[in-house]
C-alpha cells in the first residue's frame, strides 16, 4: 500500500509550522502575485524562502500557488517571480494558466501542478497536462471515488484529491457570477463568493420558494470515511483546503488525517467515531462527503445558512513546560479564567483533559481572567506538554 | 468577418441563412452545454447538406465538461462527425482535444472554455497545438479582444451578442431545493422559464437544470452593435447565440448587424439600434475591467 502525501494549507509562517507539526507532508501558500486567495495573507520571496528551508529540514515540501488566470495587464515580472520561487527552493508551483506554465517551463526547472481551476474530470485531460509537462493534476471536485479510481487506472500522472474544506458549487475556473454581480473577476482572486448568497428562485412571476430563501450553497468537504478507500485507488496527495483558516482548524484538520492515514497504512484498526468526532473540534460549516459517493443530494447542500459551532474552542498554545514544577507557559488565544474544563491537542499524544487553576503573568501576578491575546502566561499542567501544543476548551 | 448562429431548428436555417447568417452552431445535447436546441444525429445529417447546398458552414458544438464515462461516446460522435466533413468542431475540455487529436481531426478545433482564454498567450499557445481558432473569454474588455486577436494566426471569434453564462455546476440544485423544501414537486429539467433574483438586487438571472446540472445566465443579453465596425477588423468570427430567444429575434439581430456594417454613417445607425434594446441589453465586460485587488 503506497502511503498519500498529506498536503496542508497555510495562511502564514506560523501556520506553515503548525501544519508540518500536526503532520502535513506538504504545504501549499500564496506568494505575493499570479495568486487565487487574494484576501489570504500571503507569503513576500524571503517568507518563502523561510517556508522552504523550515519545511526541507524536516524533509517536508512547500508549494505555491500561480493559480490566476491572467489577463494581459498582469504579466509583468512573471518571469522574474517565477525564477525567484525556484531561487527560494520552493518544490512545486500550483497553475492553471498556459502562459505561466509554459514560462515556468521556458525559463526554470519548476515541478509543475495542474491547479483545479481548469476542472479536470476525466483521464483524457489530465494526460493533457501530462504531455505538457505537469508531473501532477489535481482533480476536479466534482468527482467520485469511482471517477477517481477509473481516472487512476487511464493515466499515470500524479493525482491530487481534496478531502476536506470549503467548495466551490460551480465547476472551478468557470465561474463568473463573482465577476458579473460584483465586477470582481473569481478567477483572479476576487471572488466575492455570490454563490453563498439567499436567493429567490421565480418560475414567471411566480415565486417558487416559500419557506426559505433559494440557496445554492454546498457544505464542507469532509472524507474521514472515504481515505481508506482513497488509498487504496492509489491517490498520490490528499488536500486539505484553506488558507484562509486559523491555526486551531489547521491543527485539528491535519492531525485527525494524520493519524488516520497512518493506522490505514499501518493495519491498525480504524475507529472512525474517534476520527469523525476529533474533526468536528474544528470550527466549521456543516460537512458532508461532496460527490465522493456520486451525484450530490439534498444532503451535500446547506440550506438556511446553518452552521455548526465548534465543540471546543482554541484558548492557548504551549510555548514551554517546566517539568519539575508541572508549570506550562502558554501564549493566549482566546478568553479563559480558573475553572474552565479544557483540554490539551498535541501531535504527540491523544487528548489529555484537565481543568485550569491558577492562571498568573510572567511577574507572577495572579489574574482572574485569561484576557489578552498573545499574553504569555504560566498555568499548572498535570502531565508533560511541549511547544506548539495546544489548549482547548471543552464546551458543554 | 463572418457571422455565427445558433439555429433552433432545420426550418429556420434557410431563414437564418438568407438574413446573412454564416455560420451555423450544431449540437446535441449529450454532447454539449446550453445548446438552444438538440439535435438528433439524423437532423445534424440533414443539416449538413442543407448548410452545404446553401455555401455556408457548420460547426459541431462539444462543449460538455466530459467525465471519463463520457469519453467513449464522446469518440462515437466524433467519428459520425468526421464523416460530416464540418468546418469546425467547438469544445471546452482538454480531454476533448486530445480524443480528436487522436483521429487527426486537431485542425478543425476551436477551444471554447468560456472563462479560460483571457490573455495574448492563450491564443499563441493553441495556434503551435494547430488548432483551428479560439473564443476569447466573456468576461474581457474590447481593448483586450484586439491585443488577443492580434498576436495570432488562427481563428479568433467572441460570443458578441446574446445571454451568457456565467455559473455551471454539476450539482442538480434546482431539484435538491425542492427535495428539501417541498414547495415544488414538478419537473423542472430543461424547465427555461426560472429566474434568481439576489435578496438585495433587482436583475433576475436565469437560471435552467439539466442533464449536465446547473445553469445560471446574466440577467441581460449582451449586444456589440457601436463595436460591431471595429471587431469587424480583428475577428474571424462574430457569434450571436440565441438562447432564450427564438428565430425571429436571430434574424432580426443578424440584421441589426449588417445594417450598420453597410451603413454609410455606421456610428449613428449603431447608436440608434443600440438605444433601442438597451432596456434589457447592455455591453457585458466590453468596457468594463473586473477589480484584481488585494484586499
Amino acid at each position: 500500500m503506497k502511503k498519500p502525501e498529506l498536503l496542508a494549507p497555510a495562511g502564514s509562517l506560523e501556520k506553515l509550522k503548525i501544519a508540518f507539526i500536526y503532520g502535513a507532508d506538504a504545504v501549499f501558500i500564496g506568494g505575493k502575485n499570479f495568486s487565487l486567495r487574494a484576501r489570504a495573507s500571503n507569503f513576500d520571496i524571503p517568507e518563502i524562502k523561510k517556508a522552504c528551508d523550515f519545511a526541507h529540514d524536516l524533509g517536508k515540501k512547500v508549494y505555491v500557488t500561480t493559480n490566476i488566470i491572467p489577463h494581459n495587464d498582469n504579466l509583468e515580472g512573471l518571469v522574474e517571480y517565477l525564477q525567484a520561487l525556484e531561487t527560494s527552493g520552493v518544490d512545486a508551483i500550483i497553475c492553471a494558466s498556459p502562459i505561466i506554465i509554459d514560462s515556468a517551463k521556458q525559463n526554470t526547472n519548476l515541478e509543475i501542478h495542474i491547479s483545479t481551476q481548469v476542472s479536470s474530470t476525466n483521464y483524457e485531460s489530465v494526460n493533457f497536462w501530462a504531455q505538457e509537462g505537469a508531473t501532477r493534476v489535481v482533480l476536479a471536485r466534482e468527482l467520485s471515488k469511482h471517477e477517481i479510481s477509473e481516472l487512476r487506472k487511464n493515466t499515470n500522472c500524479d493525482i491530487e484529491v481534496f478531502i476536506h474544506g470549503g467548495m466551490c458549487v460551480s465547476y472551478s475556473g468557470r465561474c463568473t457570477l463573482s465577476n458579473n454581480m460584483t465586477d470582481r473577476d473569481a478567477n483572479r482572486g476576487g471572488c466575492a463568493h455570490s454563490c453563498r448568497w439567499n436567493y429567490d428562485l421565480y418560475e414567471g412571476e411566480t415565486k417558487l420558494n416559500k419557506s426559505i430563501p433559494f440557496s445554492m450553497s454546498s457544505k464542507d468537504l469532509q472524507t474521514v470515511k472515504q481515505i481508506s478507500g482513497l488509498i487504496d485507488i492509489g491517490v498520490d496527495s490528499l488536500k486539505i483546503e484553506g488558507r484562509m483558516k486559523s491555526l486551531h482548524y489547521i491543527a485539528t484538520v491535519v492531525n485527525t488525517y494524520r493519524k488516520l492515514i497512518d493506522d490505514i497504512c499501518d493495519d491498525s484498526e480504524i475507529d472512525l467515531p474517534k476520527y469523525l468526532l476529533e474533526i468536528k473540534k474544528a470550527e466549521n460549516r456543516l460537512t458532508s462527503h461532496g460527490f465522493m459517493e456520486g451525484m450530490t443530494t439534498v444532503n451535500e447542500q446547506l440550506y438556511n445558512m446553518r452552521s455548526e459551532n465548534p465543540s471546543q474552542e482554541f484558548i492557548a498554545f504551549v510555548h514551554d513546560y517546566d517539568e519539575e514544577n508541572f508549570i506550562a507557559t502558554i501564549e493566549q488565544r482566546n478568553y479563559f479564567v480558573p475553572g474552565d474544563e479544557v483540554e490539551v491537542f498535541s501531535p504527540n499524544f491523544e487528548p489529555l483533559k484537565f481543568r485550569i487553576d491558577e492562571i498568573v503573568d510572567l511577574e507572577n501576578n495572579i489574574l482572574d481572567a485569561a484576557r489578552h491575546p498573545k499574553q504569555m502566561l504560566k498555568v499548572f499542567i498535570p502531565f508533560k506538554v511541549s511547544k506548539y501544543d495546544i489548549i482547548r476548551k471543552i464546551k458543554h | 468577418m463572418k457571422i455565427a448562429v445558433t439555429p433552433f431548428n432545420t426550418e429556420s436555417i434557410s431563414i437564418l441563412s438568407a438574413a446573412g447568417a454564416d455560420i451555423f452552431i450544431i449540437g446535441n445535447e449529450q454532447y454539449a452545454n446550453r445548446l438552444v436546441h438538440s439535435f438528433s444525429m439524423v437532423e445534424i445529417t440533414e443539416i449538413n447538406n442543407l448548410i452545404k447546398s446553401l455555401n455556408k458552414e457548420i460547426y459541431i458544438t462539444i462543449n460538455l465538461i466530459a467525465h471519463n464515462e463520457d469519453l467513449p461516446k464522446v469518440i462515437e460522435f466524433l467519428h459520425f462527425v468526421m464523416e460530416l466533413n464540418v468546418d469546425g468542431i467547438i469544445f471546452g475540455d482538454l480531454g476533448v482535444y486530445n480524443l480528436a487529436k487522436n483521429l487527426k481531426m486537431t485542425t478543425l478545433l476551436i477551444y471554447n472554455p468560456e472563462t479560460l482564454n483571457t490573455n495574448y498567450y492563450d491564443s499563441v499557445f493553441w495556434e503551435k497545438k494547430g488548432i483551428k481558432g479560439i473564443t476569447i473569454s466573456k468576461e474581457i474588455t474590447l481593448k483586450e479582444i484586439n491585443e488577443i486577436s492580434q498576436k495570432t494566426n488562427i481563428n479568433v471569434s467572441i460570443i458578441g451578442h446574446g445571454h451568457l453564462n456565467m455559473f455551471h455546476s454539476r450539482r442538480p440544485l434546482i431539484s435538491n431545493f425542492f427535495k428539501h423544501t417541498h414547495d415544488k414537486d414538478e419537473s423542472y429539467s430543461e424547465n427555461r422559464d426560472f429566474k434568481l433574483i439576489e435578496e438585495i438586487r433587482d436583475e433576475a438571472y436565469p437560471i435552467f437544470q439539466d442533464s449536465h446540472g446547473t445553469h445560471i445566465f446574466r440577467d441581460k443579453a449582451l449586444e456589440s452593435y457601436k463595436e460591431i465596425n471595429f471587431l469587424e477588423n480583428i475577428l474571424d468570427v462574430f457569434i450571436i447565440d440565441g438562447i432564450f430567444k427564438d428565430t425571429d429575434y436571430l434574424v432580426e439581430t443578424i440584421k441589426n448587424y449588417l445594417e450598420i456594417l453597410n451603413s454609410e454613417n455606421h456610428e449613428e445607425k449603431a447608436k440608434i439600434i443600440s438605444d433601442k434594446y438597451k432596456l434589457d441589453h447592455d455591453s457585458g465586460f466590453l468596457y468594463k475591467k473586473t477589480v484584481y485587488v488585494k484586499y
